[in-house]
């Protein structure tokens, strides 16, 4: 039976098959020699290689991102506790995937029993899971991994949407595109450090002297120069935006963030949440989850979350049953508005004194057994 | 739906294979089915908008047809339909400011509370398609099309809906109405435009407008800064704005039908005229055949000509948004398209001709187009002063630096460009010189170049494209 379509009766036509099997070839190329050059660069690395040791002293470990960097100051911690060690672990942009590693391999592989483990987080951050678990980020994850980590694996399965895992297939595929993108970005500034260079030899020329000392063959060092100098220039471009936005001048261009309704026990039965709890749990390591007090309005109230009321109780529910604490900032009055960076972070001058205001609203956590002997 | 979203994506390659599966009769409503599901994906109610359109186009280039009597009335109440709708919704709270501000400079007070209509993605350019469409039956060079699936799919086709090209009646109908058929050759175009497009977008546009933000959101930028902020702004949305084309362009190609070329090398113009008819084409030639010639165009005195190019400038520069700098943009090129004119008649116009002239006279038309970039991309006519008052002298050594450290970035970046400029202009000498099989061969190692290229500098957290905005 003949189908009433264009194609058919051009698929009978030899050439016509042949042009077909040449296209098909053609986006074969096209997709394979990316795949071979992205897996060529990709050296893989050995897991676990960021792993650190601790002193067995070690009181206190704070786990996060940078909330938790600009919040808590281990040397105000130290002198408060007569010498008791602190330890703030890290990693900007962090979520929970990478929390639960560092818990399981660092903390809890250490054999150190410490008093508390602190993770300071913001809206749903603790069982919004499937941001940064991606393939992309294993690198990242790897360094912090044991050889296998399936309980780690089932999340990160369980947790992705259809459209994120056609992305997962992209980042299998094509393999250390982030690093790749570094190092491009930094062959770039060397190309506009070099017409940096050519502005100063010009200038020069002209018989302006700007004392130009370096000359083309040190790029390298006119590159960070000049990176510095640009940084620079755009720091205090953002350092006048946050202060006009601390004024309450600045608007916020993507307009007020409306509060979603979360299904709290589906989000949180496909995060790294209950992984995090049973870790704790199991090796009797107490925790504890501070829900961070965002910067305030100019009236003094909190800006609306990302989530509903109801997620937080549930979420406190549901750590404080597993046996460990929750401890709500949001209403703290001591935290003010010119403590802040931004919105969620706080400002450097003023992390000392956040990380004494922390100690003090939970004394029955930092309870210095020195002073209570 | 973006075009840079995996659900446009999977979108795409499942209606690819259906629609090449099944039979042609199906192959129009299938294809507009996909593209209200493309234009209502994150607003349905928008579709009751799309639907409207097309409604009122079917309607009245009926309506033309068969009452010729009455196809004056017909036309004007359509076009006023067509034309309200997108001032409400893209003007009305231009308009009310406006008249707010003018109310508060003559001492009558003012108006408080503005009112913030949501602007539905791309109004502006299904707009103007559904007008020309509408004139082109008034006026004969079309006849009224009666199949509500083709007139729909001619108001809604997904690939140009949201940001062009706009298409005309005479070009797109019987591209519709046809049996399309698809050859490799043509698959091959297609899918190197649309891996171009993106190119465009997400390796050239996406990057340089991470330093194009930063110099534009600087409250006391240096001269050469923010200079270097508007060359590459012309780069950002030069390729943002063309990149999307291509891919719409692509897109349509793999499903049979051919849309206009909007952008033909612009910034290798000769003149403003010259850059007009290379830069938007679609539009530029929408204002030209709808706006200009009807108000009487070259036909009527020198004066009044003028003033005819300088409304339809205008215009096209409100076309692009509700401020005034874009009206401000409009009539700047108007003025310099004036000021082509009149230069061509004159007795040094002979200078610009032969190679020399002709470096100088793109060079010219470079540096006249840039600077209008700086009166669309900063909305604040204040701002657009002070930058103008800027001091050359008053920069620093440092800060020369890091303009030309960010120059040399943005340079790099827009290679890419100066080079398909190249190729575009030797593409039938090297096709003489390369096989059939050494051109198919050259697509793949290009191909897989850009691909490799949008993989890996494609910035996380793209931006929508520019001219969604409009």
């Amino acid at each position: 039976m003949q189908r009433p379509d264009a194609i058919q009766p051009r698929l009978s036509d030899r050439s016509e098959v042949l042009g077909w099997v040449k296209l098909a070839a053609v986006l074969v190329v096209m997709v394979l020699v990316p795949v071979l050059l992205m897996h060529l660069r990709n050296t893989d690395e050995s897991p676990g290689n960021a792993i650190r040791r601790f002193r067995q002293d070690t009181r206190f470990f704070f786990i996060g991102n940078s909330i938790t960097e600009t919040r808590i100051d281990p040397r105000t911690i130290i002198s408060t506790h007569n010498g008791g060690v602190s330890v703030v672990l890290q990693n900007p942009s962090s979520q929970p995937a990478l929390w639960y590693l560092r818990l399981k391999n660092e903390v809890v592989a250490s054999g150190i029993n410490p008093e508390a483990v602190v993770f300071f987080f913001r809206n749903d951050e603790l069982t919004e899971e499937h941001r940064r678990s991606a393939p992309r980020y294993e690198r990242q994850y790897l360094a912090y991994s044991t050889e296998t980590e399936p309980d780690f694996d089932a999340v990160v399965a369980n947790s992705r949407s259809l459209a994120e895992r056609a992305e997962d297939v992209v980042d299998v595929m094509f393999p250390g595109r982030p690093e790749t993108r570094v190092a491009v970005e930094e062959y770039l500034k060397l190309v506009g450090a070099g017409s940096a260079e050519t502005a100063e030899t010009l200038l020069d020329l002209s018989g302006l002297e700007t004392g130009n000392q370096l000359g083309f063959f040190s790029l390298r060092k006119e590159s960070d120069i000049v990176a510095g100098l640009t940084n620079e220039t755009f720091r205090e471009q953002l350092s006048r935006q946050l202060q006009a936005d601390q004024l309450g001048i600045g608007g916020n261009p993507s307009g007020p963030v409306k509060p979603r309704s979360v299904d709290f026990s589906t989000e949180a039965s496909r995060s790294f949440l209950p992984l995090i709890l049973a870790q704790g749990t199991a090796n009797d390591i107490p925790l504890v989850f501070v829900r961070i007090k965002h910067r305030p309005e100019l009236d003094g109230s909190q800006p609306p979350g990302t989530v509903t009321g109801d997620y937080f109780t549930d979420l406190r529910l549901m750590i404080e049953d597993s046996g460990h604490r929750y401890a709500d900032m949001t209403n703290v009055s001591g935290l003010t508005r010119d403590m802040y960076y931004d919105k969620d972070h706080i400002a450097s001058e003023s992390k000392t004194d956040y990380t004494k205001l922390i100690l003090l609203l939970m004394t029955d956590v930092f309870t210095d057994p020195d002073l209570n002997r | 739906m973006a075009f840079q979203s995996f659900e446009f994506l999977a979108l795409f390659l499942g209606l690819l294979v259906l629609y090449w599966t099944l039979p042609h009769v199906v192959r129009n409503p299938l294809l507009l089915a996909a593209s209200y599901v493309f234009y209502g994906y994150v607003h349905p109610w928008l579709l009751f908008l799309l639907a409207g359109y097309t409604l009122l186009s079917y309607v009245s280039t009926i309506g033309i047809q068969r009452y010729p009597e009455s196809k004056r009335p017909i036309l004007w109440i359509s076009v006023v339909a067509a034309l309200s709708t997108l001032a409400v919704f893209k003007y009305f709270g231009f308009f009310v400011d406006s008249f707010g501000d003018a109310l508060e400079s003559i001492g009558l007070g003012r108006l408080d509370g503005g009112l913030e209509i949501f602007l539905p993605i791309g109004i502006s350019f299904y707009t103007f398609q559904t007008i020309g469409y509408i004139v082109d039956v008034y006026r004969g060079s079309t006849t009224a099309r009666t199949n509500p699936v083709d007139v729909a799919l001619f108001v809604s086709f997904f690939p140009q809906l949201v940001a062009g090209p706009i298409e005309r009646a005479s070009r797109m109908f019987p591209q519709i109405e046809a049996r399309r058929s698809l050859t490799p050759n043509v698959a091959l175009d297609g899918v190197m435009l649309i891996l171009w497009g993106f190119f465009k977008k997400l390796v050239i546009a996406d990057n340089v407008a991470f330093i194009v933000n930063r110099i534009f959101s600087l409250q006391e930028p240096d001269f050469f800064l923010i200079w270097v902020g508007v060359l590459a702004f012309g780069i950002q949305i030069y390729a943002d704005f063309s990149g999307y084309t291509d891919i719409a362009r692509g897109t349509a190609k793999l499903f049979g039908i051919e849309l206009s070329q909007n952008f033909r090398a612009p910034y290798l113009s000769r003149s403003p005229v010259d850059f007009w008819r290379r830069w938007h084409v679609s539009l530029s030639s929408w204002f030209r055949d709808y706006v200009y010639i009807p108000m009487g165009g070259a036909r009527r005195g020198y004066y009044a000509n003028i003033l005819v190019l300088m409304v339809t400038f205008g215009l096209t520069g409100l076309w692009h948004g509700a401020s005034w700098n874009f009206v401000l943009w409009g009539l700047y090129h108007g003025v310099a398209v004036q000021g082509t004119r009149m230069a061509s008649v004159s007795r040094y116009a002979s200078l610009l001709s032969g190679t020399i002239g002709t470096i100088v006279s793109v060079g010219i038309t470079l540096w006249i187009v840039m600077f209008g970039w700086l009166l669309f991309r900063e909305q604040d006519l204040g701002q657009i002063s002070s930058v103008l008052q800027l001091d050359p002298f008053a920069a620093s050594l440092d800060q020369i630096k890091v303009a030309w450290f960010l120059l040399g970035q943005v340079v790099v970046y827009s290679l890419p460009l100066w080079a398909f400029y190249i190729y575009e202009a030797n593409r039938e000498k090297l096709g003489l010189l390369i096989s059939k099989n050494g051109v198919e061969a050259a697509s793949a190692l290009v191909g897989a170049a850009m691909l490799l290229a949008i993989l890996v500098m494609n910035p996380e957290g793209n931006a929508d494209f520019i001219y969604f905005q409009f």
